[in-house]
């Protein structure tokens, strides 16, 4: 019989005790019970039917020992050479647990763990929160969600990652993904500092990995949040999808960069086409370069003539033509919200 | 040897070409420069030679290697960008280092290394102090050593110092010209900002919507553009601009456009007479629209009024903002100038610096004293 110590704030501890001694038992043929079920409370002593000379036993759990005590039922001999075949046991049976990914916690509770549990089995924004709280898992400050996205694994990322962000409280590896938790500095100041902060991690963390690596790495920066980290790691994973339809070019995406990607992300790509070809398909090449430099310089027409190397005269025939074949007026702010819709889904998709 | 060359480079995003049919070879120990608007492709070419982003078609040749299948570490480059970052409990020392113990270099190299890139950047005093302790400029030059540790055969520079504020820029520019001489290597680098291009390419490559537009010393390219874009993007301030039809009048030739009337340098006369009665664009920099008194005495074939619109006093000179037939044009001229805003002004084209472009093709039309480098 062995008595089980487990470290973790688990409600669930006592089932998960009772897991392992069926394990234990199953694999070993021995009979192991779970020490609440079979020791007193009260003075530590066999309680039921047991009887016979206990073993003590500790095994490495994560940083922890945990001591653990075999008792030897009925006349069977113990000794010195039990004990060690008894220990290397146990030590064995745990690392063969660990390694078959057993759902058995042996260690404390942390953010990754916890957020990987979350993701294995979906968990909701309130799930989250309540487990994290049972685990105490509390005192995260305002930060940054980050998902960094490497075209090619390297452990030295993490080395990298670790090393540029030495107070990042969680740091959780997801096959060539790395999510990070950044804190933001109170010398960020407001929400623009802050956002211009958030812009220049992306930039940084796919310099440091291309140079320090030659690793192609694109960055994801969630809004700031403070506690909701499941929430955060859900928006980032969100930017992947939309980076990947919009804005594949770019190093990266931050949250407050998305604009109107948002509202074609759940379009599908025919809508969306369709959207295009109404708005703009009776544009010729010309038209369409002289609809694009006049959005991109705020409607002056001054600014866009001489973009366009043109004379303002042409310029407003031009945008005659457009309001004719489009039914939108670029120069009304109605019918320029339109055109620089269509103008932007042509221009970040396919 | 490190001479990059690249052999008819596609890249392509899905269906989106990004960068088309890229040719070119750049010399062993050359300043080249990448030089465009935002979205050119230049960035791309950068990290198709990096090895960050694939070559869609082509091959580009390190030295004599092809390096298309080369992993990224082990194409013997090193990286600079805008948003450099220093590990921020490391010293300089560590942070100059961390690279080479990554790459498992013996000890004593790393020491030897580090020390050597620290003298080159006049960074020696600075080696035990951690990032948060130094400036800006100081950090830039950090940024820098990591990179010249490395002891690469090509740096790429990818906009460093767009971050920078405009004194510690140009500062930056000096003490990076100063460094490509001291290491003797090949440089890419890559900007959006013309007068960083032509300060310190020995070539620059001009790009737009992902084509190469021409490639020349910065000479060529602010004397000889070979079109609009590259005529506009090149010189600060911009190139101006007019539409005028060319006709001829008592065997003179003209420039013509409502009230303006302009005669052209009389040695364009040949490659001017296939375009008579036909619109041509007229480009003239700013620098040579004059407004002294004795340069308009002789030449009242190419004076004319202005309205002015705006003066902005630069202290050595003065850019006279004005409107001709409701296009703008901005003059350079002396400190001295009497011009005054919402005034008439007598200013002169100096027609003999002229270019002239096809009005459909927006190339130019002809070259004058044009040489090729290389």
């Amino acid at each position: 019989m062995m008595k089980y110590n487990m470290l973790q704030n688990d409600e669930s501890q006592q089932e998960k005790a009772q897991e392992l001694a069926r394990r234990l038992s199953d694999a070993t043929g021995l009979r192991f019970w779970v020490g609440s079920e079979c020791l007193s409370a009260y003075d530590n002593s066999l309680k039921c039917e047991i009887s016979g000379k206990r073993i003590p036993l500790k095994v490495q759990v994560g940083d922890a020992i945990v001591d653990l005590v075999y008792v030897c039922p009925g006349n069977v001999d113990s000794g010195a050479l039990t004990a060690r075949l008894l220990q290397a046991l146990a030590n064995e049976f745990y690392d063969g647990l660990a390694d078959r990914e057993q759902d058995v916690r042996l260690e404390s509770w942390t953010w990754e763990k916890l957020l990987e549990t979350a993701l294995a089995e979906q968990w909701d924004q309130v799930t989250f929160s309540a487990k994290a709280a049972s685990c105490q898992l509390t005192g995260l400050s305002q930060g940054f969600p980050v998902l960094v996205h490497c075209s090619t694994w390297s452990p030295e990322v993490v080395v990298v990652l670790e090393n540029l962000f030495p107070q990042a409280p969680v740091r959780w590896v997801l096959k060539s993904d790395m999510f990070l938790y950044v804190p933001l500095d109170r010398s960020e100041g407001g929400l623009v500092e802050q956002k211009a902060y958030g812009d220049a991690l992306i930039e940084q963390i796919h310099a440091l990995l291309a140079d320090e690596l030659g690793i192609l790495a694109t960055v994801f920066v969630g809004e700031v949040i403070e506690e909701d980290i499941w929430a955060g790691f859900l928006e980032v994973r969100k930017l992947t999808e939309l980076h990947r339809r919009f804005f594949i070019e770019t190093l990266g995406l931050a949250a407050w960069n998305v604009g109107i990607a948002s509202l074609f992300l759940e379009t599908r790509s025919i809508v969306g086409q369709d959207y295009i070809r109404r708005a703009l398909g009776n544009l010729n090449k010309e038209l369409l370069e002289t609809l694009r430099i006049f959005l991109e310089k705020d409607m002056s027409i001054t600014d866009s003539a001489r973009t366009l190397f043109i004379h303002r005269n042409t310029l407003t025939y031009r945008l005659d033509r457009i309001t004719e074949l489009t039914g939108y007026n670029p120069r009304r702010l109605n019918g320029a919200v339109h055109l620089y819709m269509a103008l932007w889904l042509s221009s970040h998709t396919n | 040897m490190a001479r990059l060359l690249f052999k008819n480079v596609v890249k392509k995003y899905d269906k989106t070409t990004v960068v088309y049919d890229f040719n070119l070879e750049i010399h062993d120990k050359e300043f080249l420069v990448l030089v465009g608007p935002s979205g050119c492709g230049k960035t791309t070419t950068l990290r198709m030679i990096a090895g960050l982003e694939e070559t869609t078609s082509g091959e580009i040749y390190i030295g004599d290697q092809l390096i298309n299948n080369v992993a990224p570490k082990d194409r013997d480059i090193a990286m600079v960008f805008q948003s450099y970052a220093l590990y921020p409990h490391m010293s300089v020392y560590e942070n100059m280092a961390f690279g080479l113990k990554l790459r498992k270099r013996p000890k004593d190299d790393i020491d030897r290394r580090v020390k050597e890139a620290a003298t080159i950047l006049d960074i020696e005093h600075l080696l035990d102090r951690k990032p948060k302790a130094l400036s800006g400029g100081q950090r830039q030059r950090v940024a820098l050593g990591r990179a010249i540790v490395r002891e690469p055969k090509v740096f790429l520079m990818d906009e460093p110092l767009s971050n920078l504020d405009a004194k510690l820029r140009v500062q930056m520019r000096a003490e990076i010209s100063k460094l490509r001489h001291r290491l003797q290597t090949t440089v890419v680098y890559v900007t959006h900002d013309q007068t960083e291009a032509m300060t310190m390419g020995d070539r620059i490559v001009v790009m737009k919507d992902g084509f190469i537009q021409q490639v020349d010393t910065p000479m060529n390219l602010y004397n000889h553009p070979c079109n609009m874009f590259v005529a506009g993007f090149i010189g600060s301030p911009a190139m101006n601009f007019l539409r005028a039809t060319l006709i001829e009048d008592n065997g003179q030739l003209w420039f013509v456009n409502k009230e303006l009337r302009l005669a052209p340098f009389a040695e364009r006369r040949e490659a001017l007479t296939p375009y008579l009665g036909k619109e041509i664009i007229i480009g003239i920099r700013p620098e040579s629209i004059n407004d002294d008194s004795s340069y308009l005495e002789e030449h009242p074939e190419w004076t004319m009024n202005v309205h002015v619109d705006v003066v902005e006093p630069l202290g050595a000179e003065n850019y006279i903002h004005f409107t001709v037939n409701g296009e703008n044009f901005i003059a350079r001229v002396e400190a001295t100038s009497q011009s005054k805003p919402l005034h008439i002004h007598k200013v002169a084209f100096d027609m003999s610096n002229a270019r002239y472009f096809d009005v459909e093709t927006q190339e130019v039309i002809h070259r004058p004293g044009y040489k090729a480098s290389y």
